[in-house]
Formats: C-alpha cells, structure tokens, sequence
C-alpha cells in the first residue's frame, strides 16, 4: 500500500465533495440538529432530574451534545466507506478502482482518511457551538477524549469493511445503512448509559467500539463514570483497533472472492 | 495476511508509514521504449505468449428455484496471445468475449481452467497481472464526471504507483498523443462523448502498460472520432504494446488486426489471421466470378461449363453498363478456374473488359462459422 496512491484518493474525494453545492453545509447543519434537537426537548420536557438518574450527571446539554458528536464521528466512516461500494458501482467506476494493482484498498484507505478529515469538521463546528450556546465548562481530560476519538476511529473503519462487504454483497445501501445507523446509535448508548439497558442487549452493546468510544469521550470530559475505567476502558478500544481491522479485511476478502467468482464487481 | 495487515498499520500511523509491496511493477519508460523490473522474472510461469489461456470455463447460476438456469459463459478456451500482436476478439453479445476480458483482468473468477498476462499467473498473481495491463472496459463511464480529465489521468496514475513527475509527463505525452489541449482541464460532465471516451481510453495508457485491452472501444463514437482511435490504437501497438481489441465491427477487426479470433456461444470458433480465416472459407463455399465481355462467344458458353469447378454459369445483361454482357460463374476454388476461363474466352475472339472475384469479407466468414450474421447475433443478444 502506497501513501502516495492513498493521498491521491483522499484528494480525489475531497475535490469530488466540493463539486457538490451543499455538500459541507448539510453534512455540518445534520450535526446540529442531532445534538440540538434532544438537549432542547430534553429542557423544554424539563426531564433534568430523571436524567441525572439515567446518566449520572445534571448536564443534559453537554451529555448529549458529546453523544451526537461522537455518533457523527463514528456513523461516517460507516456512510462514507460502506456506501462507497455501492455508489462507486452506479457510477461505474468500481471497476477501474479494482484494475488498478492493489484493488480498491488503497482507494479504500483514502476515503478513511477523507473521512476522519470530514468528522473532525462536521463534529467539530457543532460542538464548539454548542459549548459556547449552552455555556458549558470543559472538564477533565479533552486530549484522553481526543484520544478515545481518534483511536476509536479504527475499529469503525474495520466495521465499515464489513458492512461494505455487505452492501457488496447484497447491492443496497439505504436500508442496511439506515438500519445500522439506527441500531449503533442506541446501542452505542447515545441517549443513555448503557448500563441500563437490558443483560442481553447490554452484551451486544458492549461488543461494538462506538460503545467504548462515546462512553470515554463523556466519561472524560464530564467526569461520569468509565464503563471499567479509564485505561480500561481504553485498553478495550485498542483491542478492538487490532480485532476489528483484522476482522473486517478477512470477511471483505471473502466476500469480495465470492462476488468475483458468481458475477464480478461491477454488476448492480 | 499481509495486506490486512498492512491495512491495520496505515491505520495506526498514517501518514508516515511506507509499505512497498509493488515495487517489482513499477513503470519506468526510457525514451519510447517500455522497460519494466522484473516483469517476466521469476514468476514460476515458462512463458511463450503474452497472454495465454488454457481450458478456460465460467459458468454463471442464475435465478432461484425453479428459475434456477446454469449459464456456460465459456466452455473452456485455449488461446495464445503473441507479444506484440493486435488480437481481435469477434463475436455477437453474449457471445463470452467480455467474460474472458473480465477473467483475464482479474474482474472475475473462472470456475475452470488458466491463464497468465506477461507470465503472471491470473489466479495467484492477481495484482501483477493487473500492474501489466491497461483497460477500457466501460468507456466513459470508468472515470469520475466531477472530476477534470486530468484529475481523472492523475488519480489513477497514481493508483498505478506512478511518481507524481512521471505522472505529469505522461499526461503532456497523452494529451499531445490523443488532441485533449482543449477540454482536458475541465471538468468531464462537460464533455462530449467522443471527449469522455478519449480520457478514458487515455487512463487505460496512463501507466504505459505491456498489454492493452479494449473492449468496443469506438461504440459511442462518431465515423470521425472511431477512426482517429483506431489509428492512434494502431500507432500504440506498432510501438510494441500487445492490443486486445473486441468489436462487433467487422471491418475494424479487418483493419485493425494480425490475428482474429471469432468466438460465440463460449467456444472460439475459429482463430487465425483474417487472410487464413477467409482462406479456410475459400475451399468451401461457392464464389461468384463477374466477367464483363461485350459479347459471349456461342462456342466459349459450353467450355466453360465444362470446366471441372465451375458450378453455374450465366451470361446476362448489365442494365447499368449500357447493356453489355456479364458472365457470372460460380465455382469453389476462382484462384484455379479462372486462367482456364480467360484462355477459352481469349480464344473466342471475345474482349476481356474486367474481371472481378466477389470478396470473401469476414462477416462472411462469421456466418458460415455462427450461421447467422453478426447484426442478427447482437440484435438477439439484446
């Protein structure tokens, strides 16, 4: 894998995502009504004492601003990577990324890079609003949730080659990728500790990274509790970073090889 | 393993990482000449051809219960592909001639059978198989239309692992090579067909492979525009680059290659230059003869009959050459028969004003061996 090819495919995206009126804006505005939306129903419902017991801490705002930022972040790569399959394939081009000598895993990891470049921003604008809309102090350890963040990205990019596979496989983008939008964000806890979920809900929970991801950004910078610990916690997502990549290659492998072998890539 | 691995490392230090597992296919052009490392070194194949295809099969399973249908895409094909030589794939859709393209680019998987590109095995080598051709398989469509043509040439240049300065003299070179001043530094959605299909057919040379394959390339393109690619695909093979060319065009397999292959139902029918494939219909089917002679001599018309090989014979009037006289013979072998016609009529008095062998043309050739004409195929095809 050369840097150089991996470079030309983030410049490519980059360029590509400029050509698109709107693009930027809506991806940014998206961010501000997920956070938004739940911390102003949230007040105007006046739900702030039963959130403390759900949560652990009175700072509603704050709580769910650093969930919808932290599922932007790790919903992209999902979007971006999975979809990418699929929309390269309706353009066509899908094909001419596979003749090129290393595949599309080059390319691959050049959309990654777009995307974690993308997450920063769309996730960054709104939670530097929203601190500032809805005063809230920094506490704690913003570089251990930076942390968190940027290392959490890698595992999500190993499931995003997984349900890349999947859209590879099946052809279709919306439903699964709505689906699973859906499912991660209550999974990873978005609304809610996971704690309080029910046992077995709760085991699935804890067997993606975005749950381990959302629950040290918060952890760390609100000072609520760590789902084991702060390194513990942390450990876990770097398990994950070395599970998940390693995962999410071999089943795309696999199924890139039985695509190849029933009907080829470029069929939609 | 180790690509995953790879992966999980650029992930864990990007950018800083360098992992270079191609360098063995790297370009490097010197002057006009192609030079490549260690592109037939070591790679476990003895290799003779340039692309070789032994008891190649693919079978697709389509639709499910009782709709269930086995289609034989190829029914195992062997084929040879000379270094250097412009091979032409002919045949009506669904005829197997992009299955095999797809399986010898590494799109596609055959359920039996091998084949190697430059000597790589295209089951084992799939990368190094890919480094040593350049494509153009869905025309426009195989490039970005946000994009500019040049952005496009870049892109995947680089994807070949081309230097960033190599890059930009071999787009000088192409944009010189294929007249795309003009319109290449805008974007490709402003484009006209002929423009999309010049850059796309410009992404396929970009790293200046050793084989190129192109899959109906002109069938978008204007009378004007087909013939300036077939000239300049020409000019590209004369320089030493092997082409793999299909059409559904007879004339530009005609034009345009040293050897044909004519393939349909997943079999190659017949395979050979156009000159042996329109000989092997010469010992077979009947010719027309047209003699024009002012007057048929009585005594000449029976000789000639006699003739052993000669068929029919009919004297008729040619309406359109002011009411003159036209001898049409039919025979097998015209090479054989028609000294002894000229003698007979010479001998007559009669004078000779031209003679014509009607031309075996290979869509001649393409109905005897399909029974059909190639139009009839690609209409039923679709």
């Amino acid at each position: 894998m050369k840097p150089e090819a991996v470079f030309a495919a983030f410049r490519v995206k980059l360029k590509q995502s400029t050509r698109y009126r709107g693009y930027w804006i809506s991806d940014i505005v998206l961010t501000f009504f997920m956070a938004f939306l739940p911390i102003l129903i949230g007040r105007g419902a006046g739900g702030t004492g039963i959130f403390a017991q759900l949560t652990g801490t009175t700072n509603y705002p704050g709580y769910m601003l650093l969930g919808a930022c932290a599922f932007m972040v790790m919903d992209a790569p999902i979007w971006q990577m999975g979809n990418w399959f699929r929309r390269e394939q309706q353009i066509g081009t899908l094909q001419s990324i596979y003749l090129a000598p290393q595949g599309p895993m080059e390319a691959l990891t050049g959309i990654g890079l777009f995307t974690l470049f993308r997450s920063c921003i769309i996730a960054g604008i709104p939670l530097c609003t929203g601190f500032l809309w809805f005063h809230l102090e920094l506490s704690g350890g913003v570089i251990l949730a930076l942390a968190f963040l940027l290392v959490g990205f890698i595992p999500v990019c190993g499931l995003s080659l997984m349900i890349g596979a999947l859209i590879l496989r099946l052809k279709e983008t919306g439903a699964i990728l709505n689906m699973t939008q859906m499912a991660f964000g209550l999974l990873m806890g978005m609304w809610c500790q996971v704690t309080l979920f029910p046992v077995a809900i709760r085991a699935i929970s804890y067997c993606i990274p975005m749950t381990w991801i959302n629950s040290g950004v918060r952890a760390s910078i609100m000072d609520i509790s760590y789902l084991l610990g702060p390194w513990q916690d942390f450990l876990v997502l770097l398990i994950f970073c070395v599970v998940m990549p390693l995962a999410g290659f071999l089943i795309f492998s696999v199924t890139e090889r039985s695509v190849k072998r029933r009907e080829g890539v470029n069929l939609f | 393993m180790f690509n995953s691995i790879s992966f999980c490392i650029i992930w864990f230090c990007l950018p800083s990482v360098l992992i270079d597992q191609q360098n063995h296919v790297r370009y490097f052009r010197h002057g006009n000449k192609l030079k490549y490392n260690n592109l037939f070194k070591g790679n476990g194949i003895k290799m003779s051809s340039i692309i070789e295809v032994w008891d190649l099969a693919k079978t697709y399973r389509t639709g499910r219960g009782k709709h269930r249908r086995v289609v034989e895409a190829l029914k195992g094909i062997d084929l040879k592909i000379e270094k250097g030589e412009f091979f032409g794939l002919l045949g009506p859709n669904g005829a197997g001639k992009t299955t095999l393209i797809q399986c010898l680019t590494t799109l596609l998987l055959p359920t039996r059978g091998k084949g190697s590109v430059c000597g790589y095995d295209i089951l084992r080598e799939p990368q190094k198989v890919r480094a040593s051709i350049g494509c153009m398989l869905t025309g426009e469509r195989s490039i970005y239309w946000k994009l500019t043509g040049e952005e496009n040439l870049d892109y995947f240049g680089a994807l070949y692992h081309m230097p960033r300065s190599q890059r930009r003299s071999r787009i000088e070179e192409l944009k010189d090579m294929l007249d795309m001043q003009e319109f290449l530094d805008r974007r490709v959605e402003t484009y006209s067909s002929g423009q999309k299909m010049k850059v796309a057919f410009a992404k396929a040379l970009i790293a200046d492979p050793p084989v190129l394959v192109l899959d109906e390339p002109t069938i978008t393109l204007d009378v004007h525009a087909s013939r300036e690619l077939r000239a300049i695909t020409k000019g590209i093979n004369r320089n030493g680059t092997t082409v793999l060319y299909t059409t559904h065009l007879m004339f530009e397999a005609e034009e345009l290659c040293d050897r044909v292959a004519i393939i349909d139902d997943g079999v190659i029918k017949s395979l050979g230059t156009v000159d042996e494939l329109k000989d092997t219909m010469g010992s077979g089917e009947d010719r027309i003869i047209r003699i024009e002679v002012p007057v048929v001599p009585d005594s000449a018309l029976p000789r000639i009959e006699e003739l052993e090989g000669i068929t029919r014979c009919i004297v008729k009037s040619a309406m359109d050459n002011g009411g003159e006289r036209e001898l049409l013979l039919t025979c097998h072998r015209p090479k054989d028969v028609l000294p002894a016609v000229i003698k007979i009529l010479a001998d007559s008095g009669a004078a000779i004003k031209a003679v014509e062998v009607e031309p075996i043309t290979l869509e001649t050739v393409f109905i005897r061996l399909t029974g059909r004409t190639l139009e009839e195929s690609t209409r039923e095809g679709s």
